[in-house]
């Protein structure tokens, strides 16, 4: 059994008179991959962005590694490796791909008050960014403007630019997401190639993506988590075929 | 001061309040609803005003005058939206900002072309001639009475038709959701083109009332656009109720003001008021429900920059560049030889242009960050330089504080004082006009200008309006500038010495996460940048090439004037940045050189030269996107 | 076969580079109730976008009253007779109740028994109570409400629902199903993605089920119902 790398205990979001994340508790595993499935306006994301820091939940804790984390925002979480992509993928359109890594492979160096030397002269910078690359697919792909690579490429760039950021934990929402069906099967063996090496929490929406690369899987419905387990579990688990199937399960089936 | 006094200012205050609304409102709806900025809504505030007093003098009857007022600008209004605004709905505000300053060349030309250059003077219609005695001792003008009622059923009509009227509703409804109204059937185009127009006809209205309270002339309508920016800004795009409180809390400040704070203060003190409350509210005080979507449209205009060019490509590039600069190095050795003093004149000045669209392209083509209000900086640095000339010359020390100087013409003091001075005030600005994003940082800064503008315009020793003369050039060490190629040469120097240093910088860590922050500043941020900082950093290293550009400019001119620092050569700068290509770097010595050279050769063939050069802005801007510096270079990489 | 109101052929579209329509076809008939199934982000939403004139279409062809409507502007889409409840509801927040229903209200076909507020007031008494409050003083129930009394006010010879009852509470559910169910006696043909699967059954005529951007089944409730291993496939986890 692994250790726990990332917790929330008890976390609850509201907005206005709307609960969208109750009282959810948490525990991802190092070295796994942990997905979040759920029907639309389960708080998927809304609890994704609480893990990334980009909300900060009404009540609750996060830990990373033992290290209460709650009031860090996105950009501390991500200076201590907690990175997430976004569901609608967010690159810099005009920077070619190498560009794009470089630059996240030189934040994760430190600061950026630097103001002579270019970042993609300097050896160590070029050398992480082309491994992150070649991990990543894109190795051909180093010179093309980012805004003309099709959907998929840009997926996997934004993939590309979190990895060199060397995180610990990657928050994934939707990965695959308007992916046609060739391009999301290479994202599925992308995303399998990486979990022996980061944890992942994934949400998304392709079942078959889900099944093949979780260990672990949590439904959310209505903001809240009505189970959690392997796969296998999850499948069986009547609970979660009435919160995919409505409510009136009994009727039908 | 006596209560009759104070109400009567009072009184003037709530006059020029509601004129200020009549703009705003058609202003704040148009940008609200169609996210169109319309720098060119002021020249309907003028058609209205020189409509009117044509048709007075001709008919003699002031309805007749009002109405037909009114009507033309609507005409004009749809005009522009049919021709212009419609093709740049969906295009940067920057394009929008830079084809409605074309339009306000056009505009302004054409009136004066058709009615002179001299201001004129329109006759208060006998009718309300005369003032009414509303205290004991205060007598007030009924034709000002008659402007605050006017203003007054207007925003009463205005809101009973935006709050009651099904059109009303449809405004209302477009400006929270455009798609939702037209999935719901209703055309969208049709209620645009009718916004548009009516806004025209409310800004003519105020146009044809101001007639007989100030005088009618050419540029009348900038400053007002200026003030309803501002009314806008601090009320919140797209509100009326803001621009309505706004409008009349502003015309309060600016007339109180200038009867109870100091004259230098009171000239800016709508500027202090707007600067704190974007502060405390950076979308403004009433913004409307959802602020209308602005970001990630304002990158438009952006070529490929040079290092991202091939090889191949990139050579070229440097040997263009190379064979530019020692074209210009030889300059003066021509305009010796050709015995042409003009020449070197107007080569000087394109140098030091090219420094100002330097320093603009640095912040707007590579950070993102479209500044309106750059001359400022260049006039800081500029006034820096003649301000201590002027003490040494009179011989009464600079106070600064507990710093007292004795004034100086050394180049070696001077400088580095006028150029920190043009950092400190990027500072100033930037930390404030920073906590915005989009459209509220293009006004802010501009507003933000404007009132640098204004203070130097108070009078006072520096000259006010008439500006300031600076006795001799600056001295240096074995140098001598009063010699004019020397100048020259050093402010080429300057000038490579910038370009490369800037080339340097965008490629470095530092100008990669500015330029990522440009393109999504999201994502740098949500990689654990604080982009705050890098973005107010490149503002103030704007700020010190702007101020090396105002040092020059002091020196080869030897007179400042507030023109230095007035919004249209912050327009000026941003064309020329336009024109050479944005993110370019040396497009800003090509922009410099082909705005100078087009502005002087279109000036020796007419003097309404503006009547052309308008219509080639809106052309090209319509038509041409990536500048005469990417259209030389051919296609670049993304497209 | 009857003659139908709409129908989608090998529709395909995108968000930009983002490929989510692949092949969708389908049909609603006059007078039908037509459901449109499959997981989230399978294409449903872009289907619906892509007939409102909302997201441009790619190839295949949308033919709504036997008339191409692949480039037709929303605005005269709403005018032909398509009337939307959109996801998210859409409601203007700064109109009130009764703005909101009579600011677009259009009786375009000349119906001779034309929606009015009163006729929608009395599908949902709920909205009489709020005629005066902002939109954005409504509960969600409330807002459902006045996002289809709304459409209904321009008199859609169509009337497309999109997640009409996502979050809403047991009891308001009911009350959207229930003036679904009278819409639809009324004779109004109706186009409704919904995750209430007994309710579609039982209320709706015919169904397809899109997955992956693709139409995979399409047939009506009883072959749904007779078919349990559809549910499993593509609706369920």
């Amino acid at each position: 059994m692994t250790t726990t790398i990332l917790e929330a205990t008890g976390l609850i979001k509201r907005f206005g008179g709307l609960t969208a994340t109750d009282d959810v508790t948490l525990a991802i595993r190092e070295l796994t991959c942990h997905a979040l499935i759920g029907p639309n306006g389960a708080g998927k994301t809304t609890l994704l962005s609480q893990l990334s820091g980009e909300l900060r939940p009404t009540a609750g804790r996060i830990h990373f590694e033992g290290r209460d984390v709650t009031s860090a925002d996105l950009g501390g979480r991500a200076r201590l490796g907690i990175l997430r992509s976004f569901q609608i993928t967010s690159v810099c359109d005009d920077y070619s791909v190498f560009d794009n890594v470089v630059v996240a492979a030189q934040i994760r160096e430190g600061h950026g008050f630097r103001f002579w030397q270019a970042p993609r002269g300097v050896r160590a910078l070029a050398d992480t960014t082309r491994s992150v690359l070649e991990r990543t697919g894109l190795a051909d792909f180093g010179d093309v403007p980012a805004g003309v690579l099709s959907h998929g490429q840009r997926r996997q760039l934004e993939l590309a630019i979190a990895l060199a950021m060397q995180p610990r934990v990657l928050l994934l929402d939707e990965p695959m997401a308007g992916m046609g069906p060739a391009e999301a099967e290479r994202m599925i063996e992308l995303l399998g190639s990486l979990r022996a090496e980061y944890t992942i929490v994934l949400v998304e929406h392709d079942m078959d993506a889900v099944f093949n690369l979780a260990d672990t899987v949590s439904v959310l419905v209505g903001g809240r988590l009505v189970a959690s387990g392997t796969p296998q579990e999850i499948r069986s688990n009547a609970s979660v075929r009435e919160a995919y199937l409505g409510h009136e399960q009994e009727d039908v089936a | 001061m006596t209560l009759p006094l104070l109400i009567e200012q009072m009184l003037n205050g709530l006059q020029s309040g509601v004129m200020l609304f009549l703009i705003a409102s058609g202003l704040t709806l148009v940008l609200g609803i169609m996210n169109f900025v319309n720098l060119a809504h002021g020249s309907f505030y003028m058609i209205g005003a020189f409509t009117a007093v044509s048709l007075q003098l001709w008919t003699g009857s002031f309805v007749v005058a009002a109405v037909g007022a009114c009507v033309c600008a609507a005409v004009a209004g749809l005009a522009v939206e049919y021709v212009c605004a419609r093709r740049l709905y969906a295009r940067s505000h920057l394009d929008q900002v830079l084809v409605t300053f074309g339009l306000i060349y056009l505009f302004n030309e054409s009136m004066r072309l058709i009615f002179g250059p001299q201001p004129l003077a329109s006759p208060i219609p006998p009718l309300l001639n005369g003032s009414v005695t509303l205290l004991p001792g205060l007598q007030y003008p009924l034709f000002r009475l008659t402007v605050i009622g006017v203003g007054l059923v207007v925003a009463a009509g205005m809101s009973f038709v935006v709050m009651r009227t099904r059109l009303g509703m449809l405004i209302r409804a477009g400006a929270s959701d455009r798609g939702m109204i037209a999935v719901l059937g209703v055309n969208i185009t049709w209620l645009y083109s009718l916004v548009f127009a009516f806004g025209a006809a409310l800004a003519a209205l105020a146009g044809l009332m101001s007639g007989p309270l100030y005088s009618v002339n050419v540029g009348m309508g900038e400053n007002i656009l200026i003030m309803a920016l501002v009314v806008i800004v601090v009320g919140g795009i797209g509100s009326l109720k803001g621009a309505f409180y706004a409008a009349i809390v502003i015309g309060l400040i600016d007339t109180l003001g200038r009867l109870f704070l100091p004259s230098a203060i009171a000239t800016i003190a709508i500027y202090i008021f707007m600067a704190g409350v974007l502060f405390v509210r950076p979308q403004g005080l009433f913004a409307a429900s959802a602020p209308p979507q602005v970001e990630a449209r304002d990158n438009g205009n952006r070529v490929t920059i040079l290092w991202s060019l091939s090889k191949s490509r990139q050579r070229v590039t440097a040997s263009v560049v190379g064979l530019c600069m020692i074209a210009l190095a030889l300059v003066p050795t021509l305009s010796a030889w050709l015995d042409d003093p003009f020449l070197l004149r107007l080569f000087l000045r394109i140098v030091i242009f090219a420094l100002m669209v330097l320093s603009l392209d640095l912040v707007a083509g590579f950070g993102g960050l479209v500044s309106f209000g750059h001359a400022a900086f260049v006039g800081t640095g500029a006034y820096a330089v003649a301000i201590l000339g002027w003490h040494l010359d009179h011989g009464e020390p600079l106070a600064l504080g507990p710093i007292v100087l004795a004034g100086t013409h050394d180049a070696l003091v001077a400088w580095p004082l006028a150029i920190a001075s043009a950092a400190a005030m990027a500072l100033a600005i930037g930390a404030i006009a920073l906590r915005t994003s989009g459209l509220y940082f293009i006004m802010s800064t501009l507003a933000f200008a404007q009132m640098l503008f204004y203070l130097a315009s108070t009078p006072s020793i520096y000259g006010g309006e008439d500006g300031l003369q600076i006795s001799q050039r600056s001295t240096l060490p074995f140098i001598d500038l009063g010699n004019r190629p020397t100048l020259y040469y050093l402010a080429l120097g300057l000038l490579a010495l910038c370009l490369l240093l800037c080339w340097r910088l965008v490629n470095s860590r530092f100008g990669m996460i500015v330029q990522a922050c440009r393109q999504n500043e999201r994502r740098v941020r949500a990689l654990g940048v604080r982009t705050y900082l890098y973005k107010l950093l490149l503002f103030v290293i704007s700020g010190v090439i702007a101020g090396v550009a105002g040092v020059l400019l002091a020196n080869a001119e030897l007179l400042v004037s507030p023109a230095d620092l007035s919004w249209t050569r912050s327009g000026s700068i941003l064309i020329m940045a336009i024109f050479g290509g944005l993110g370019t770097l040396f497009g800003s010595v090509v922009g410099a050189g082909t705005y100078l050279m087009l502005e002087f050769s279109l000036s020796e063939w007419t003097q309404h030269w503006q009547i052309v050069f308008g219509p080639m802005l809106i052309v090209f801007v319509l038509l041409a996107r990536r500048g005469l510096f990417g259209l030389v270079l051919g296609r670049g990489g993304s497209t | 076969m009857m003659e139908s109101l709409l129908r989608l052929e090998a529709v395909q579209a995108s968000y930009g580079q983002s490929r989510i329509l692949f092949d969708v076809s389908l049909t609603v008939g006059p007078g039908e109730m037509v459901g449109l199934l499959g997981r989230n982000g399978m294409g449903k939403t872009t289907t619906v976008r892509a007939v409102t004139g909302q997201l441009p279409t790619l190839g295949g062809d949308i033919i709504f009253k036997g008339r191409s409507i692949r480039s037709t502007p929303s605005h005269l889409l709403g005018r032909m007779g398509i009337g939307l409840v959109p996801e998210g509801r859409r409601i203007f927040p700064n109109l009130t109740v009764r703005e909101n229903l009579v600011a677009a209200a259009a009786n375009r076909s000349g119906r001779p028994d034309p929606w009015t507020l009163e006729r929608v007031l009395a599908l949902f008494p709920r909205l009489g109570e709020r005629l005066g409050n902002w939109g954005s003083q409504l509960s969600g129930g409330e807002q459902q409400m006045l996002a289809v009394g709304r459409a209904l006010m321009i008199n859609p010879d169509l009337l497309i629902l999109d997640e009409a009852t996502e979050g809403l509470a047991p009891i308001v559910r009911d009350v959207i199903w229930s003036a679904l169910r009278q819409l639809k006696s009324e004779g109004l043909s109706i186009l409704v993605i919904d995750r209430n699967l007994r309710q579609m059954m039982e209320v709706g005529d015919r169904h397809h089920i899109i997955e992956k951007g693709r139409t995979v089944w399409s047939g009506p409730s009883q072959a749904f119902l007779s078919e349990p291993s559809l549910k499993g496939r593509y609706l369920s986890v």
